[in-house]
């Protein structure tokens, strides 16, 4: 297990209205699956990546990710904790601009003080991976929809991280392009990795192996095909 | 800009208080007997030759010269006319000046009606070439040799024996504007500088580096010149704050995306302040690249009217150093604004 919720919820203050975006939870995310979070906007669904990802505190509850009690954790902590466990693929790819697709995938290894030397024999095998090797030297915009999504999905997995937490990583892809998308993330969990997928898409359920429906800030319905 | 406006405000600056002092700066090695009621070498009183007899025979002094300045008008072949200060000075010593000959030598002075006046200053002077006769008081005398930029504060120097000074601007042979006094080398100015003032009444003894810097805190107090310089400096400093804050801010507004998603993929907000002042410094130093350029650009043309400044190095330093303090500080609002970033912004972009 990498990461655990126990009865946590979130809650937003807009002026003097409490807005309640995910009601008390448990759940638990497991190495080797992936997970797909559905449910219409506004559900919450963001609101529980987020808590996954580290990026927000619990309003309540107690959130553990790999082994770090988050709720008691510093930013400072929760960067290094992002950098080396969480791998983060976004709706919007998130590549930044000024960049190259190389530059791009190399950015979290800087971020983790890698030597260059090592970093940059990392950053081929990612991009090999994701069979994006010989666009390496592309700007985000010189590359389609798919591809920089690729290239994101390269910079997820460089640092090797246990949890991938994907934002509506086909929302601006193709049929053909959401599908290899879909296949090599599926194919990460089933090499060990834990991968959880926000998605309105019902086209995704076919790659997940459990899925999460949140309505209203509530976990209403697991289906677990493990089980 | 920033690095223009001041770099240009401070050396016109300079060029003022060089010129407020030039007649003693010029002449430093000397200690300068003048009038007890004056501290601004450009408003000399008169006082009385028999001084000058006496200051002779102090302990330790080799010499004492006597030295006149004066108003006067001049009027010239053209039919214009100007004020000139003139300075007379005892030959064949010219202590006092002229300094920074350019065409003439200082002797051509012992000429009968002979002037000394500045390159520069040609144009002011009716367009006046060398050689050439022109009026002071309605007396006929003629351009004789040429400093190049010795300038006076607020006017125009010409240089003259004292006998001729005198003459020339009607002044009585018992009276001087100062004494420029001469030491035996192994003489102590400050002990001489002493006795002078504690014996004689109606002078004051000035070292030249002592007389120069009261000369300019005078004429500074006295006038907006320093509030003024300040003022387009202050204005510059704010100026360049406001545009390298507002240049920095807009580009973190631009790329906000950019940041939150290296804060959300694990970066420090240590890391992305020193993202965002590498920036800042890369700006500094290329704007100070820039606004030397255009600094030396003006400097250079400028001279060719007679305002010739130089920058030490430590001003130029402190220009470099100006404009990273700018940098730095118009940083902070962009700092602020990411460091206040949720990393989980990036997932409601």
């Amino acid at each position: 297990m990498i990461a655990k919720l126990e009865k946590v919820s979130k809650a937003y203050s807009i002026g003097d209205q409490t807005l309640i975006a995910l009601q008390p939870t448990d759940l638990e995310v497991r190495e080797g699956e992936l997970m797909l979070i559905i449910g219409p906007s506004g559900s919450g669904k963001t609101t529980l990546l987020s808590l996954l990802g580290c990026v927000i505190y619990p309003s309540e509850g107690k959130l553990w990710v790999d082994g770090n009690f988050v709720n008691e954790m510093g930013q400072k902590q929760l960067s290094a904790l992002r950098l080396n466990t969480i791998g983060f693929i976004f709706q919007n790819f998130n590549l930044l601009a000024p960049l190259n697709a190389q530059q791009n995938v190399l950015m979290p290894l800087q971020l983790m003080g890698h030597d260059k030397k090592s970093s940059l024999v990392k950053v081929e095998q990612a991009l090999t991976l994701v069979g994006m090797l010989d666009r390496k030297n592309n700007l985000p915009k010189q590359l389609s929809g798919g591809q920089q999504q690729r290239i994101a999905i390269a910079r997820a997995l460089v640092t090797d991280p246990k949890l991938i937490l994907c934002d509506e990583p086909t929302a601006s892809l193709d049929k053909d392009a959401l599908r290899i998308v879909m296949t090599e993330l599926r194919s990460l969990a089933e090499r060990g990795k834990a991968v959880a997928v926000v998605t309105h898409d019902p086209r995704l359920k076919e790659y997940a192996h459990r899925i999460i429906e949140v309505n209203n800030g509530v976990v209403t319905e697991t289906l677990d095909f493990e089980q | 800009m920033s690095v223009f406006l001041i770099g240009q405000q401070s050396g016109i600056f300079m060029f003022l208080t060089n010129s407020m002092a030039a007649l003693v700066k010029n002449n430093q090695s000397y200690i300068w007997v003048v009038d007890d009621k004056t501290t601004n070498v450009n408003a000399l009183g008169s006082i009385d030759i028999r001084i000058g007899t006496e200051l002779q025979s102090l302990k330790g002094v080799a010499h004492v010269f006597p030295l006149v300045t004066a108003g006067v008008s001049a009027k010239f072949r053209n039919g214009t006319s100007a004020g000139l200060t003139l300075i007379g000075v005892q030959v064949p010593e010219f202590a006092g000046g002229p300094w920074d000959m350019f065409s003439g030598k200082k002797e051509v002075l012992f000429r009968d009606g002979a002037i000394i006046t500045d390159y520069f200053n040609s144009n002011a002077l009716g367009n006046l070439a060398p050689g050439e006769y022109f009026e002071i008081n309605g007396k006929q005398v003629f351009n004789a040799g040429l400093t190049k930029g010795v300038d006076a504060f607020g006017g125009i120097y010409a240089f003259t024996t004292i006998e001729r000074a005198r003459y020339l601007a009607n002044m009585n042979t018992d009276k001087a504007s100062a004494f420029l006094v001469q030491l035996n080398n192994e003489q102590n100015e400050q002990d001489v500088i002493r006795t002078i003032n504690n014996h004689y009444f109606g002078v004051h003894a000035w070292s030249g580096p002592e007389l120069t810097k009261e000369t300019i805190f005078t004429v500074l107090a006295t006038s907006g010149i320093a509030f003024s310089f300040g003022t387009i400096i202050v204005f510059a400093l704010i100026i360049g704050f406001v545009i390298i804050g507002l240049t920095l801010y807009s580009s973190v507004i631009d790329r906000i995306k950019d940041y939150g998603t290296l804060k959300a993929i694990g970066a420090t907000n240590s890391y992305i302040r020193n993202l965002i002042l590498t920036q800042a410094m890369i700006i500094a130093c290329s704007g100070f690249v820039i606004g030397t350029i255009v600094t030396e650009i003006f400097r250079k043309g400028i001279a060719t009217t007679g305002t010739i400044f130089s920058y030490p190095l430590w001003m130029r330093f402190a220009f470099l150093l100006i404009t990273l303090v700018i940098a730095f500080f118009g940083s902070l609002f962009a700092i602020r604004r990411i460091i206040r970033l949720e990393p989980g912004a990036v997932f409601r972009s």
